[in-house]
């Protein structure tokens, strides 16, 4: 009996405890820092869920038709589906976009939101999603097409891809961009604190070199993130952030460990916030936070006007998020016309201000305000000779060897 | 439960009629929806979770149906997975002990007031739980920030700032004072029901305070106390916004650890993550099991 009463409390315990893990992962969204190059932390949160009702009588008929000809895409609005479902980014589309969208086409438009590649995969992967548009980042384009999760494009039904800079198509997760269009790119580099530093910081020693860590001690971050991080210690070390050689991992891990003890912690979501207020003085950043921690985000917290941003002379990262149609998709004539939509340069603009991002749209780069189009100037989005040196994260067999290389950094 | 189990006793002595059988059918519909509950909630997710311990991680995050024991024998031979848990043990240990050391004697107080201000003292130690436990983390956050409060009023005296933030022991400060009323609550259940003139007759017969303590309060709240432990001692091995929040993501705990298994990693490998939580918790139940048999040992 004894026994069983024992039995029978542990079962509880353990219930309680399954409990309350469970709670605990349901905060997991909102607190741990992204791993994902890709997540733009940008804007005020809300709104991530466009109240489609408003879009009015869906059969309402669109005026499409008197848009100017040329090169314009004529929208064939019989062909037209009642509903689109996109799945995004958290923050990363203006909701006024799908509302315009909406008026213009009848189309009623719902996004969901999802906060890293893999999770966006997993959901896809068993077909019949629900989701016609998807936003997967480089690498995980080429997964998708390869295991045919994406449907192949059709570019009579893209004219605005035009609009688009030559260095942000054909790239090699999409030779030829079968599979995708660039919707959002963006850099890894250091963001630093100009009244902190008596010269401008051009290099990764500024976070690895013992005597310039000692100056900041306590007030540098890395990212949180297993590739960012070691990559950026690559680089340092004159490697290629996608080396595999044990020998130089463990020389990037030793790297790491010896960092470890200067830096305020390892953060992807919260560098902008921290920079701006000065709880730290430099830290690894992707340009789009960069940005946000010059300007501030309106409601939440003010810029600082001594925030710079710099891919350092041994290299950084780069990385693009593209718009993708899911094969399983049957509204596919629906939504290359939103594909084609979204590459409008009046519409590019609008979002590019909404997540902060670097839009590979060149049209709609003129049309941003001259304040954001300085900072970009600056180095806040990467020139033509800052471009060679940015490296793209890739994926292979070879690199799950960085999730042991973090654990063993991070268990430190 | 135990009423329950009563007539399941007699039904054999009464040999097989419908009476018994009826008991039986009568049983099993009261049985149903906890049994129901525990095997869609509990055992279901749990055996998926062996399943995929023993399975393939595919190069894109996906799971490969080949059978392998890699999985085990990666946490076992590892240098890096052994002291993820050995670290996340060590915290969770150092927790509960604190955690005990405040709340027995706390407890204790509370008891021993008069019962307007005994329930306003409890009352007292519930009220965090109305503020969402993140927000209260936050708060934490503000509190040791390189520029926050404490830091702002050492300054204010002349004292240089402290690097308070983003260390193992602010993820300490965090879970303790997470967990501590989980610990005080138990105790003070036992506490109350213990009869305070055993002590009188414990010093009567000629026992010193500390010793009739030790020799007859203290085994006698024994039960409130393994409770406590118990509570505060498994959430904790677990945390990981604590740890990612008041540690600045340095200090890495097997929560963290599986977090980063399942979602972060490029790509994620749920197979080890998956091996990783099952013996995770069997290292619980194990240290659960021994510390039921040596608390309860007292009371033969």
């Amino acid at each position: 009996m004894e026994r069983f009463k024992l039995l029978a409390v542990l079962l509880v315990v353990l219930l309680v405890a399954a409990a309350c893990g469970s709670s605990g992962s349901g905060v997991t969204p909102t607190t741990a820092p992204s791993g994902s190059a890709t997540e733009p932390t940008a804007a005020p949160s809300n709104a991530t869920e466009p109240t489609a009702a408003t879009g009015g009588d869906t059969n309402a008929q669109p005026t499409t038709a008197s848009a100017p000809a040329g090169d314009e895409l004529q929208v064939d609005t019989s062909k037209l589906s009642k509903e689109l479902h996109i799945y995004n980014w958290a923050d990363y589309l203006d909701p006024q976009v799908l509302t315009d969208f909406e008026k213009e086409y009848g189309v009623k438009v719902t996004m969901e939101v999802y906060d890293n590649n893999e999770d966006m995969i997993a959901k896809i992967r068993p077909g019949n999603s629900g989701y016609d548009i998807v936003f997967p980042s480089d690498y995980a384009v080429e997964i998708m097409w390869r295991d045919k999760l994406i449907a192949p494009l059709d570019k009579t039904l893209l004219p605005n891809l035009k609009h688009m800079r030559k260095s942000n198509l054909d790239l090699y997760y999409d030779k030829g961009n079968l599979y995708s269009v660039p919707y959002n790119y963006g850099t890894t580099g250091l963001a630093y604190d100009k009244s902190k530093f008596s010269a401008p910081v051009d290099s990764w020693a500024a976070v690895f070199d013992k005597t310039q860590l000692e100056a900041n001690k306590g007030y540098v971050s890395m990212l949180d993130d297993e590739r960012e991080a070691p990559g950026a210690a690559l680089h340092f070390l004159g490697k290629s952030m996608n080396d595999t050689e044990p020998a130089d991992l463990k020389q990037a891990e030793e790297l790491l460990k010896t960092q470890k003890a200067y830096l305020a912690g390892y953060d992807s979501s919260n560098v902008s916030r921290r920079l701006a207020s000065g709880e730290i003085v430099i830290g690894q950043i992707y340009n789009n936070n960069a940005l946000q921690a010059r300007t501030g985000i309106e409601g939440d917290y003010s810029g600082n006007e001594n925030i710079a941003f710099v891919i350092p002379k041994e290299g950084g990262t780069v990385w693009q998020d593209n718009v993708s149609i899911v094969a399983s998709s049957p509204n596919i004539y629906t939504a290359h016309v939103f594909m084609n939509y979204l590459m409008k340069p009046e519409v590019s603009v609008k979002n590019t201000l909404f997540n902060l991002g670097v839009t590979p749209n060149i049209d709609a780069e003129k049309l941003l305000p001259a304040n954001i189009q300085a900072l970009y100037k600056e180095g806040f989005a990467p020139d033509d000779e800052t471009l060679k040196r940015l490296e793209w994260i890739v994926r292979n067999d070879k690199t799950v060897a960085f999730t042991d290389l973090w654990t063993a950094v991070k268990g430190q | 439960m135990a009423t329950e189990s009563a007539p399941l006793g007699q039904a054999p002595n009464s040999s097989l009629d419908t009476l018994a059988r009826r008991e039986r059918g009568r049983l099993f519909g009261l049985l149903f929806p906890g049994l129901f509950w525990l095997i869609v909630f509990f055992a279901l997710p749990l055996v998926v979770i062996l399943l995929y311990s023993f399975l393939t991680p595919g190069p894109t995050g996906n799971v490969i149906w080949k059978f392998t024991l890699d999985n085990y024998i990666t946490l076992f031979t590892k240098d890096l997975y052994v002291n993820a848990y050995v670290r996340s043990l060590w915290i969770g240990l150092v927790t509960t002990v604190v955690c005990l050391l405040i709340a027995y004697p706390l407890a204790l107080y509370i008891v021993q007031r008069s019962p307007r201000w005994r329930n306003l003292l409890l009352f007292l130690v519930l009220i965090p739980f109305w503020t969402n436990f993140l927000v209260r983390t936050y708060a934490w956050m503000i509190i040791l920030a390189n520029n926050g409060v404490i830091n702002s009023l050492l300054q204010a005296v002349g004292l240089p700032r402290q690097t308070l933030l983003n260390t193992t022991g602010a993820v300490l400060v965090g879970l303790i004072y997470g967990e501590l009323p989980f610990m005080v609550l138990p105790i003070y259940a036992s506490i109350d029901r213990f009869d305070f003139t055993l002590l009188e007759a414990a010093s009567d017969l000629g026992a010193s305070r500390a010793r009739a303590f030790l020799r007859v309060m203290l085994p006698l709240t024994m039960p409130g106390v393994a409770a406590g432990s118990v509570l505060v001692f498994i959430p904790t091995v677990g945390q990981f916004v604590v740890s990612d929040l008041l540690g600045g993501a340095k200090v890495d705990m097997l929560g963290n650890l599986l977090q980063r298994l399942f979602t972060r990693s490029n790509p994620p490998n749920w197979p080890l993550g998956s091996a990783m939580a099952l013996v995770f918790m069997l290292v619980l139940t194990v240290a659960i099991i021994f510390y039921f048999r040596t608390t309860t040992e007292e009371d033969r």
